[in-house]
């Protein structure tokens, strides 16, 4: 902690030892319970509680000292943070490069007044600052400084802490739409019939606590995935404010991210089958910094619309496309793939198509979730044309625009051979035309 | 590791070798590839690094083709088997051969073109303005042969540039190029 820098370091929230130890402890505790349940017995009640009071205390102890040796200052345009009892860390994230800040609060760091911010950068793998965790005065505070910084405002104007800009509201979404929409997955459907199973051995085999344990707990495996996005996206509202586009959400772990304007690098538009009946339609988008798949809270953070009337997205998307790439939307044509393709997509060749415009290339796939990706061309950052021996012999060729971050490519599979290579000159031309109008800027 | 940066004046002894003519029209197909640029060949000596991967199967599999009819009662099948996979590793090494030729890249004045395959093609572009880091690397045989092997990093994971078998002193200059390409063209996320 020697003050090597101007600025002082700041430390952490006095609280934070106690967040961290509780969930360490919490950890162990579930561990513990499961594992040796008999031992527990064995030893009594009383013995084991005194274990898990050492523990805890063992826990908060180690959480107060790395809390000790946690500090984080900004320096220029630069956020520092240093940690580390033993080996140093010290990690300097330049503000520029910021694609998105969030500011997260777990259930316990909520009942404490606390939150974490975290700052996503991209070229990463994982998000490269966390601070967990600050008061959550200081924690918006300091998002509206960082995000001032990163937006190129000199620092002598600023306060680190910072009064919220007024912020104007996009979208919210229904509650009841959302417990529906939640209602009317695979995974809903699933349930009955998983705990219908142990009435039907009921009948042939008696019953069995095995096949009743089994099924009871796939049903809840399997019901936990709507439930968790329901508990994730409740609430789910979308607002802008000059510093970017700002997506609130969450009932027991409340969440706030802020993706700085232009960080959108493609956009998905989902329609699944059981909603169609209602024109439902879901909105992801693609932001450089978060990982797709890497974790599955992270994965679904890029949730803009989790339900939504096809309007409703229609002109939220709108809004999320660089200014005239919306009246584009309209004009594109999408090309169908040739009939050859059947061989390769049986279900899906109906629905596979691609389209170019001035600023956008946009694809349509799917069969049971049919779905629409938009990608900026000012954000593709290679491209790519591949062919097999299948597609060869068809004469079909796939195009890729390979993205920061996201999900995965934009893809425009199986079109005719000379389609494919059209497209891809057309956008390699039309990106190089962004990226010299960006450079000239 | 490998591909120490070359002097300046190595670059133009480094100007890379022309691709040798193709055998078959499909390799050059000018209708997939754009003509009109000048392609690149890699170096015929990663032939070599391909065919001893092919020679690495050849003596097991030699040997159980006739080991196997000779010590075990299995005999027809045996040698059906045996003279099946020989037969493959024939046709690999026929593949590898042409998949080497199919190696091409070109530098074209915004972007780098690379080009590969044989039974699976594929082309890349990658504009210079939004290369991240470009890697140089060169395994044991690689260096032994004088070879090194250049990949291109962009912000997107799923960015598939890579240059197999390039005469060392060629994959420093090719590096020190998109370099200075990449700094002076970087283009915002």
């Amino acid at each position: 902690m020697s003050g090597d820098g101007l600025v002082p370091l700041r430390r952490l929230h006095p609280l934070t030892p106690l967040v961290r130890g509780a969930k360490v402890l919490g950890a162990l505790t579930a561990l513990g319970v499961v594992r040796s349940w008999q031992t527990i017995q064995q030893v009594g009640f009383g013995f084991a509680f005194a274990g898990v009071a050492v523990l805890a205390v063992a826990a908060i102890a180690v959480s107060w000292i790395g809390w000790r040796f946690t500090g984080y200052r900004i320096t220029g345009r630069e956020l520092q943070i240093q940690a580390g009892i033993l080996s140093r860390r010290h990690r300097t994230v330049p503000l520029e490069r910021v694609q998105a800040i969030d500011v997260v609060r777990p259930v316990l760091a909520r009942l404490l007044g606390l939150a974490e911010l975290r700052l996503e950068v991209v070229g990463g793998n994982d998000t490269e600052a966390r601070l967990s965790y600050l008061s959550a005065g200081e924690a918006a505070g300091l998002r509206e400084y960082l995000l001032s910084l990163a937006s190129g405002v000199p620092a002598t104007q600023l306060t680190p802490d910072q009064a919220a800009p007024a912020e104007q509201p996009l979208f919210r979404v229904d509650p009841g739409q959302l417990v529906l929409s939640q209602l009317l997955t695979p995974y809903t459907f699933a349930v009955p019939f998983l705990l219908a199973w142990p009435a039907v051995t009921l009948f042939t085999d008696g019953i069995s606590i095995a096949s009743l344990f089994g099924a009871g707990s796939a049903a809840v495996g399997v019901a936990a995935v709507p439930v968790r996005r329901l508990l994730r996206e409740w609430g789910h509202a979308v607002s802008a404010t000059p510093q970017g586009l700002r997506i609130r959400g969450g009932l027991l772990e409340k969440r706030t991210q802020t993706v700085t304007p232009g960080r959108v690098q493609a956009i998905r538009i989902q329609r699944p089958l059981l909603w169609r009946p209602f024109g439902w339609v879901r909105v992801d988008i693609d932001v450089a910094g978060y990982h797709a798949g890497h974790r599955a809270e992270e994965q679904a953070s890029g949730a803009l619309v989790p339900v939504a009337d096809a309007s409703t997205a229609d002109a939220l998307v709108r809004q999320m496309l660089p200014p005239g790439a919306a009246a584009e939307l309209d004009a594109v044509t999408l090309v169908a793939v040739p009939p050859a393709a059947r061989w390769l997509a049986p279900f899906a060749h109906r629905y596979l198509a691609a389209g170019i415009t001035a600023q956008l290339f946009v694809t349509r796939s799917g069969w049971l979730i049919p779905q629409h990706r938009i990608a900026v061309h000012a954000r593709i950052q290679s491209l790519r044309f591949g062919q097999g021996p299948i597609q060869r012999r068809l004469g079909l060729g796939t195009v890729h625009a390979d993205l920061a971050g996201g999900h995965s490519p934009v893809i425009a599979p199986f079109q005719q051979t000379r389609t494919a290579l059209a497209l891809l000159s057309l956008l390699v031309a039309r990106t190089r035309e962004t990226r010299r109008l960006a450079a000239s800027r | 590791m490998a591909g120490d940066g070359p002097s300046p004046g190595d670059a133009a002894a480094a100007a890379g070798t022309p691709l040798p003519p193709a055998r078959r029209a499909a390799d050059a197909d000018p209708a997939l590839w754009p003509g009109d640029v000048p392609w690149r060949g890699v170096s015929p000596r990663l032939l070599v690094i391909r065919r001893i991967a092919v020679g690495g199967w050849l003596l097991p599999v030699a040997a159980a083709t006739i080991a196997v009819p000779a010590f075990t009662g299995i005999t027809w099948t045996g040698w059906a088997i045996g003279l099946g996979g020989l037969a493959a590793l024939a046709w690999w090494w026929r593949i590898v051969t042409r998949a080497v030729r199919s190696w091409g890249y070109a530098e074209r004045e915004d972007d780098l073109l690379i080009r590969h395959g044989v039974l699976i093609r594929r082309l890349t572009v990658v504009p210079y303005g939004r290369m991240q880091f470009v890697d140089v690397r060169a395994g044991p045989l690689e260096r032994a042969l004088g070879l090194a092997a250049v990949r291109l990093h962009t912000a997107a994971a799923s960015t598939d540039a890579f240059i197999p078998g390039l005469p060392s002193a060629e994959a420093g200059r090719l590096r020190e190029k998109l370099a200075a390409l990449g700094e002076s063209r970087a283009a915002g996320l």
